[in-house]
């Protein structure tokens, strides 16, 4: 299910963030895709990329970097393979974000105001992204964001007091 | 007069108030050893970096170090006992000087420059930009990850490079001796020893150990705890965490003394 929920603040926002880290104090049960959750600036993409992986699954490190590989080929980014945090642009940490996220075999994905994570020029990208996108996910995003997600099809308002409701599910 | 009072109970306060968070914070690492997940894959990767960057890049700094400490110090004092005519004590004096004092502390001192400032600046970079709760976020746990492999390696790498600094500065004492006072080298091992008792080798590996223990430590438990949402967090982290870490390496120092 792709679900759309809208808060009012930052402050709302923060909150909610900080209850769905608490999800996953034992295991990875939700991979949350925000900006105040940055990349580890001393490792490199692809250590990033199978970290949750490699910490909470049980495969060899060498089949999650065959498996990050592919991914990065997908997604045009084998170059920056070795790159750091800063080198790459808001975009492409986003989608080193999300590549991590399908590595570590993540049900479920929330992403947390990505219009406002990612560089005004890469909001096209990021719409066909989502509008492409078939995994379960769940956007937290600004009242007045709304509009801006209308074009995506499938995509399910929420009532944040409904999904308070509904337990935060994601 | 008022601030002077002040400011010393100031100090006091605050150095009661880092000693009970160090302590708690300790028994915590403690307690994590028992949980700690080695052979985890991504542990296990930063565990080998770590003792990589701790024990393996220095060890070019410790042979130099040792081999002119070594030549210094056993080469002056077996010539020095030779001369008053207590040449048979140097087995002792060379394990007082340097298997109980110099080796786990001038190794201390080397890994306090390199490791613990690098420690101390990456923990407070990874606070202050956020990441470890990205490491929260995905479920990992920042002591199982971030700290005990930390701390591992430095208590692995302390002892190993003290046992490191011991052989080069004997071995460099040795071929002075040998040149200018004729002893072999397995008279002067045999001498060493005799002289070595349980004790000076509980006092060695207590040092190590601690010395070890502590230059982690109370570096990650600084920048940790003093790394707020200000970039100026980050340097007074750094200086308050080396300061707290040579009092800490005192604290070792005395305590070791008394075995």
């Amino acid at each position: 299910m792709k679900s759309l929920v809208l808060v009012k603040n930052k402050e709302e926002e923060t909150v909610i963030v900080n209850k769905l880290i608490t999800y996953n104090e034992e295991n990875l049960n939700i991979f949350i895709i925000a900006e105040q959750l940055p990349l580890i600036s001393n490792l490199s993409v692809i250590e990033n990329m199978i970290l949750p992986a490699s910490y909470h699954r049980h495969k060899k490190i060498v089949e999650y970097i065959d498996i990050a590989h592919r991914y990065l080929s997908e997604y045009g980014l084998e170059n920056r393979i070795y790159a750091r945090k800063g080198d790459l642009n808001s975009y492409e940490i986003f989608l080193i974000k999300y590549i991590s996220s399908k590595i570590s075999e993540v049900d479920n994905i929330a992403f947390i105001s990505p219009l406002n994570s990612v560089d005004v020029m890469y909001h096209g990208n990021l719409y066909d992204f989502f509008k492409n996108c078939n995994e379960n996910y769940l956007i937290l995003d600004y009242n007045e964001s709304y509009n801006k997600y209308k074009n995506i099809n499938g995509l399910l308002k929420m009532e944040f007091d409904e999904w308070l409701i509904q337990g935060l599910k994601v | 007069m008022t601030d002077f009072v002040y400011n010393l109970g100031k100090s006091f306060l605050d150095f009661f108030r880092f000693l009970k968070g160090y302590i708690y914070f300790s028994l915590i690492i403690i307690s994590q050893f028992l949980f700690f997940r080695l052979f985890n894959p991504a542990v296990f990767l930063v565990t080998l970096r770590q003792i990589y960057f701790t024990g393996v890049q220095i060890i070019r700094v410790v042979i130099i170090v040792s081999f002119f400490l070594g030549l210094g110090l056993v080469g002056f004092l077996g010539k020095f006992l030779f001369n008053i005519g207590a040449a048979d004590h140097i087995g002792k004096i060379l394990i007082l000087t340097i298997v109980r004092e110099f080796a786990p502390l001038v190794t201390a001192i080397l890994l306090s420059f390199r490791t613990s400032t690098a420690i101390s600046a990456e923990i407070s970079m990874m606070k202050f930009g956020n990441e470890i709760n990205t490491l929260r976020s995905l479920g990992i746990n920042e002591y199982n990850y971030l700290y005990i492999p930390r701390v591992f390696a430095g208590i692995v790498c302390s002892f190993s490079l003290a046992v490191f600094f011991t052989i080069v500065s004997v071995m460099v004492g040795y071929f002075l001796l040998s040149f200018k006072l004729h002893m072999t080298f397995d008279y002067m091992i045999m001498m060493i020893f005799n002289e070595l008792d349980i004790n000076d080798i509980i006092c060695f590996i207590y040092k190590t150990v601690l010395f070890g223990f502590v230059l982690i430590t109370i570096p990650i438990y600084t920048s940790a705890t003093s790394v707020g949402k200000y970039s100026t967090d980050v340097p007074i982290a750094l200086s308050k965490g080396m300061m707290r870490l040579f009092y800490g390496l005192i604290i070792v120092e005395i305590t070791g003394a008394m075995i």
